[in-house]
C-alpha cells in the first residue's frame, strides 16, 4: 500500500511539474496561449468609453477570470476569438447585453 | 452490489441523454473551490464514493468492508455569488462479520435522505488575494439529520490552483437521540496540463467527536487527483489511501498507525458533472 501510494504521488507530482519545466519564459496559460494580468485594461478607443471599460473589466473579473486565466485576445485569429467568445458566453450564461459589451471590451485588446 | 445497479443505470441514462449539455468543472473531489455556478447555470452531478477495507481483526472484525456512497446532485446558480443544490443520498454497505461463528456476510442499502447545499461566494478569487466561499448543507432522512458548514478558500496562480476547506458537521443519529460532531480539513493542489486535463494531490483529515465530549479518532488521507473537462461536462477522480490514523478511545482496529474502526484504508471518489 505504501509503495502504491508513493508511486501515485510521484506520478502526480511529475505530471504536474514536468510540463511547467518545459514552459518558455513568457507567461503562457494551460492552452499555451499568452495570458494577461487579471487587472489588464484596454486603452479607450472609439466605440468604447471609459465607463464601458470599467464595466467590462468588472464583468471580465466576475464572469471570466474567476474561472480561468485572462487569455490575450491579441494572440488569436479573428475567427478563432469569435468562436471562443460564443462558446464561453454560453458557458458563463452571459446575458445578451453582457456578451455584447464583453465582445467590444476584449476586441479593444486586439490591434 | 445489486443495489448499485439501478443507480448506475440512472447515471448512465442521464449521461447518454445529455451529451449536448455543458458544465462547470471541479479539480478536486473532496475540496470545493470558491467559484460557484454562474447565474442561471444548471448542473447535474453524480457522486460515487467507495470507502473500502477496514479490518477483520481487533474489535472491528469487518472483513472485506465496502461502503458505496451515491449522491445525485442538481445545482442551480441563483446569482453569480450564490448557488443552491438538491441532493439525493444513498449508501450500500457490505462486509463479512467476524463477530459471528461462523462468520456471516452482511449487506445493507440505506436511503440517507435529501440535503440542500448552499454556497455563497463572499470573495471572488479574481479580485482578491484568495477566494472565500461559505457553505451550509442541512440533511434530513426521517431518523437522521445533519448540518454541515464549510469555509472554502482557494486561488489560482497561473496554471496552478489550490483549495482549502475547513468543515464542521453535527449529526443526529439513532432517531435523533445521539449527537456526533465531525471536523475535517481538506487541501487540494492541482496543475492544469492543458485545456482539458489537470492533475494534483488532495489531502484530507477527518475527525469524529461523539457527543462533543471526546475526540474519538482522526484519519489522514492523501492521494492523487485527476480531472478532465469538456465544454459540456467534466469528471474528477481521487484515490486516497489512509496514511495515518489514531483512535484515542483504545485501539479497536488493532492497527498501530491506521484508524480502522470508523475509517477505511482507501477512499475513492469519482465525480461527473453535466451542465443542463
Amino acid at each position: 500500500m505504501q509503495r502504491l501510494l508513493l508511486a501515485s504521488l510521484s506520478a502526480a507530482l511529475l505530471a504536474a511539474v514536468v510540463p511547467g519545466c518545459r514552459s518558455p519564459a513568457a507567461k503562457v496559460g494551460a492552452s499555451s496561449k499568452p495570458v494577461l494580468s487579471p487587472d489588464a485594461r484596454p486603452a479607450p478607443r472609439v466605440g468604447l468609453s471609459a465607463e464601458e471599460i470599467k464595466k467590462g473589466a468588472k464583468l471580465s473579473l466576475g464572469k471570466c477570470v474567476r474561472c480561468h486565466q485572462l487569455y490575450d485576445p491579441a494572440t488569436y485569429q479573428d475567427t478563432e476569438w469569435r468562436a471562443w467568445m460564443v462558446k464561453m458566453s454560453r458557458k458563463a450564461h452571459l446575458k445578451p447585453e453582457q456578451e455584447e459589451l464583453l465582445s467590444r471590451y476584449f476586441a479593444a485588446f486586439r490591434p | 452490489m445489486r443495489y448499485l445497479i439501478p443507480h448506475v443505470s440512472v447515471t448512465a441514462a442521464v449521461l447518454a441523454c445529455l451529451v449536448s449539455a455543458r458544465a462547470d468543472e471541479r479539480r478536486f473531489t473532496y475540496s470545493y473551490e470558491p467559484e460557484v455556478l454562474p447565474e442561471g447555470g444548471l448542473e447535474f452531478e453524480q457522486w460515487i464514493t467507495l470507502r473500502t477495507q477496514r479490518t477483520s481483526g481487533g474489535e472491528v472484525k469487518q472483513g472485506n468492508f465496502n461502503l458505496w456512497e451515491l449522491r445525485q446532485e442538481l445545482e442551480y446558480g441563483v446569482s453569480d455569488n450564490y448557488s443552491v443544490s438538491l441532493y439525493l443520498n444513498a449508501a450500500a454497505e457490505s462486509f463479512r462479520d467476524y463477530t459471528q461463528t461462523p462468520p456471516s456476510d452482511r449487506s445493507q442499502f440505506d436511503f440517507q435522505g435529501v440535503s440542500v447545499e448552499n454556497r455563497y461566494m463572499v470573495l471572488n478569487p479574481a479580485e482578491h488575494v484568495a477566494g472565500l466561499t461559505l457553505y451550509l448543507e442541512p440533511r434530513y432522512s426521517g431518523d437522521q439529520a445533519e448540518i454541515e458548514e464549510k469555509i472554502i478558500l482557494g486561488q489560482r496562480y497561473g496554471n496552478w490552483k489550490w483549495a482549502l476547506n475547513l468543515s464542521h458537521a453535527t449529526e443526529w443519529i439513532d432517531n435523533l437521540h445521539t449527537t456526533e460532531g465531525e471536523v475535517e480539513v481538506s487541501l487540494g493542489l492541482a496543475r492544469d496540463l492543458n485545456q482539458h486535463w489537470s492533475v494534483g494531490l488532495e489531502l484530507r483529515n477527518h475527525n469524529e467527536l461523539p457527543d462533543y465530549r471526546i475526540w474519538e479518532n482522526t484519519a489522514l488521507y492523501i492521494g492523487p487527483v485527476i480531472s478532465y473537462r469538456q465544454e459540456k461536462w467534466w469528471t474528477a477522480l481521487t484515490v486516497m489511501p489512509q496514511v495515518f490514523g489514531a483512535n484515542f478511545n483504545g485501539n479497536p482496529g488493532g492497527n498501530s498507525w491506521l484508524e480502522l474502526e470508523a475509517h477505511e484504508r482507501v477512499n475513492v471518489r469519482l465525480l461527473i458533472g453535466i451542465s443542463l
